[in-house]
């Protein structure tokens, strides 16, 4: 699974990330997570799509890369090719982890861990973590603030599709890739746009105050980016595609 | 004669006059606007259900979900847990004898019968495990579905195991809360007739007299209406299953990680066959059998023992145990002038195949689609419910003897039931049939069957049974051995995908538990 360490100057003084890009540092995924703040920032370039959680059945948001698992259609050697990253991308291969006391079940706080086994993770080569003196690297920090606000966006999205299933506005989509070998993409969840219409003044008004309306928005302009991948995947498939 | 049918009456509140109560409310407006309906239940302030843990069919999911209860409710409240068929253990003599009859059919069963090629295949193979991939779940105890998938939805067909106590208590409450259906609580103490024979108005001992237009006699086996006031002849089949009577408990898990069975499991006894249904919480454990057969004691004994292959010997032996007793068979009519009798009021039969819920479910659907706009339009909706459940009933004869019927076990019991007068002629015939060709879809008369052809193939080549023709050359016969090929090589491989995608039935109801199901 995976070797994970909480973060710490004493043990990790050392070590260094490598922050470029490849499938050999593990950017070979089909998709991230996301979360509504994030939606305006991604939305020009990735389709945002939701899907259930393996492990709670709960929706999460994600942005979608590719077809199948480890396709990264953005991905092309050592270049992701896009202006923006999802900052569950940015931030690998680090993530929050609770930290919970030995006698009772609520967090404590948070730490900074580590998958040690991660290729990213070097003794030096890359991006160091720490100072001579200890203390965390700007790049760390910039880490660090991914991290938070992912924490903070995880819990919006909790809010955000409570929201969404009480107003009925998901609905299942279905993709098909109109391939030699057909591809169909399934299990994956959108704002129900005839729904949205439907709704009434009040519902309407309620997310609005909530802060919904924009993310809802934002997520139904990024379908329009599923055209471009559907693109990009057929024009891997047949080389000769791309000479037009 | 032509005034509008406006308030239906439900005499009883357990699993069946609540289902019923929830599937006529959730279909019509309630109440005293024009068109509307009233739906009131009474019962007995007094008298306890029958409160075992029961079986369900897949029907059930529909059923629920048009009653407008959640799946994620039901399955909390009402300790539940996934049944995805039966599987019958000793019902031949042969050492670890079994078969599954699971509620998925055969692979590409609309189209391809898989009957001749199975039979053409070398060494003896499992007919159900041959054709049908949902089988591999019942190994391990693993679910017909994720979590991620919406409720009532499933990667493999599936019905319900619950305890229909809470099954009862939580119909009530969503009846009462969500759908305006009145509860009264009191003792019916006398029938007010009509000067045509109808149901006029019920008397209580603490209420006004209750009126109705339609009333439906769920009353269990008192049959306070159909039996006690109208006196509908009864047609006994005691002389086709022999099981008269249960004694039933419940068994704790030696640990609460323990699997939870898959399937109901029905073992078959001296006398009988013991079912053990697995829920959440415990599993219950009952032995049915033939006091003609097998006194209260040796019956009582044989359960124990049963019990002590999971629990330790004393553990088993401290269990209390009630005893049930019923008269198989059924009211030749169930629906006479405006009273129709639904659940054990109606009939019962021993729950071989967990039939008796699905008779509520139908019996309350045809009620709720079918209700005449009034009293003069109501014969003629009674005639033909009553047809259409007379047949059913015979089917459901039909079907249970035939697991019986196939069975070489020694003792007298089972000799007994291979003995021509106890068999049905409509079984006979069929059985004679079935020598030289396999159950296909034309056995089916109605388009409703209760069991359909796959049904008959399972328990038929479960129980070994096997033409004792040799095969008619029929042209293009090894396609269809090669076909069969195919299709049972696509059926390993569905299985092995199960296999590997389907959490168990612990892990899932309790993520259920924590987390629910979504609607979509």
């Amino acid at each position: 699974m995976g070797n994970f360490e909480v973060l710490n100057p004493k043990q990790h003084r050392d070590l260094s990330v490598i922050r470029q890009r490849g499938a050999n540092y593990g950017d070979n995924v089909m998709l991230s997570l996301t979360y509504p703040f994030e939606f305006r920032a991604l939305q020009a370039e990735y389709p945002i799509l939701f899907k259930k959680s393996e492990d709670t059945g709960q929706f999460q948001a994600i942005a979608l890369f590719g077809f199948s698992s480890d396709e990264n259609l953005f991905l092309k050697g050592d270049t992701w090719q896009a202006r923006s990253l999802p900052l569950a991308i940015k931030r690998e291969p680090f993530l929050l982890a609770e930290r919970r006391s030995a006698n009772s079940d609520t967090p404590q706080d948070f730490v900074i861990s580590m998958n040690m086994d991660h290729p990213r993770i070097t003794l030096p080569g890359g991006d160091p973590l720490f100072t001579e003196d200890g203390d965390p690297t700007a790049n760390l920090q910039e880490v660090m603030g991914y991290l938070k606000a992912m924490q903070e966006g995880y819990e919006q999205s909790q809010q955000f599709f409570a929201a969404l299933e009480r107003e009925q506005l998901l609905t299942t989509i279905n993709v098909d890739i109109p391939l030699p070998d057909p591809i169909e993409l399934t299990g994956f969840y959108s704002i129900d746009e005839e729904q949205l219409q439907a709704l009434s003044a009040e519902a309407m008004q309620r997310l609005q105050q909530a802060g919904w309306i924009t993310p809802i928005y934002m997520q139904l302009a990024s379908l329009s980016q599923m055209t471009g991948l559907i693109q990009k995947k057929i024009a891997l498939s047949d080389p000769s595609n791309s000479q037009h | 004669m032509t005034r509008p049918i406006k308030r239906i009456v439900i005499v009883g509140g357990g699993s069946a006059g609540w289902l019923a109560a929830g599937v006529i409310a959730a279909t019509y407006v309630s109440g005293e606007r024009e068109g509307g309906l009233q739906v009131t239940l009474i019962e007995s302030p007094d008298i306890s259900t029958i409160g075992v843990g029961e079986g369900t069919w897949p029907s059930m999911r529909k059923t629920l979900s048009r009653i407008g209860i959640s799946e994620t409710d039901f399955l909390s409240r009402c300790d539940a847990s996934f049944k995805q068929g039966t599987e019958f253990f000793d019902w031949q003599p042969e050492r670890g004898a079994s078969y599954t009859h699971p509620f998925s059919p055969p692979h590409g069963f609309d189209q391809f019968n898989p009957a001749s090629a199975f039979l053409a295949l070398r060494g003896q193979p499992r007919f159900d495990q041959t054709v049908c991939a949902q089988t591999t779940l019942f190994e391990e105890g693993q679910a017909p579905k994720q979590l991620t998938a919406p409720e009532y939805v499933g990667a493999s067909n599936y019905g319900y195991h619950l305890d229909a106590g809470k099954f009862a208590e939580l119909l009530q409450e969503h009846c009462v809360t969500h759908l305006q259906v009145e509860h009264i609580i009191a003792n019916v103490s006398a029938v007010t007739p009509a000067s045509n024979g109808d149901i006029a108005s019920l008397e209580t001992d603490r209420t006004e007299p209750i009126e109705g237009d339609l009333f439906i006699d769920c009353s269990g086996t008192r049959g306070l209406l159909i039996k006690e006031h109208y006196k509908v002849d009864f047609k006994p089949l005691g002389h086709f299953l022999f099981n008269n009577r249960a004694v039933a408990t419940q068994v704790p898990y030696l640990d609460e990680q323990d699997p939870i069975a898959s399937c109901t499991l029905a073992t078959a006894q001296e006398a009988g066959w013991i079912w053990d249904i697995g829920l959440t919480s415990r599993r219950g454990v009952g032995y049915v059998f033939s006091s003609h057969h097998q006194s209260n004691d040796q019956a009582i004994d044989n359960l124990y023992q049963y019990i002590e292959k999971s629990l330790p010997a004393e553990a088993a032996r401290r269990l209390t145990t009630r005893v049930i007793d019923f008269v198989p068979g059924h009211r030749r009519t169930f629906w006479h002038k405006n009273c129709v009798a639904l659940g054990m009021a109606a009939g019962f039969i021993e729950p071989l195949e967990a039939s008796a819920l699905v008779l509520v479910e139908l019996g309350a659907a045809m009620i709720a689609d079918e209700l005449p706009p009034n009293r003069l339009a109501m014969d003629r909706v009674s005639r033909r419910y009553n047809d259409r459940f007379s047949y059913r009933w015979t089917r459901i004869v039909d079907f249970l003897k035939l697991h019986y019927v196939l069975s070489r076990r020694p003792e007298p019991y089972w000799r007994d039931h291979s003995c021509e007068k106890s068999i049905p002629e409509a079984l006979v015939e069929q059985l004679e049939t079935w020598k030289y060709r396999s159950p296909w879809h034309e056995d089916q008369f109605h388009a409703d069957e209760m069991f359909p052809s796959a049904s008959y193939q399972y328990v038929l080549y479960g129980m070994g049974f096997r033409p004792n023709q040799r095969r008619r050359l029929a042209r293009g016969r090894d396609q269809q051995d090669k076909l069969g090929e195919e299709i049972f090589h696509k059926t390993k491989q569905e299985a092995k995908r199960l296999r590997q995608a389907m959490p168990s039935n612990r892990d899932l109801l309790s993520k259920i538990k924590a987390h629910g199901l979504k609607r979509i």
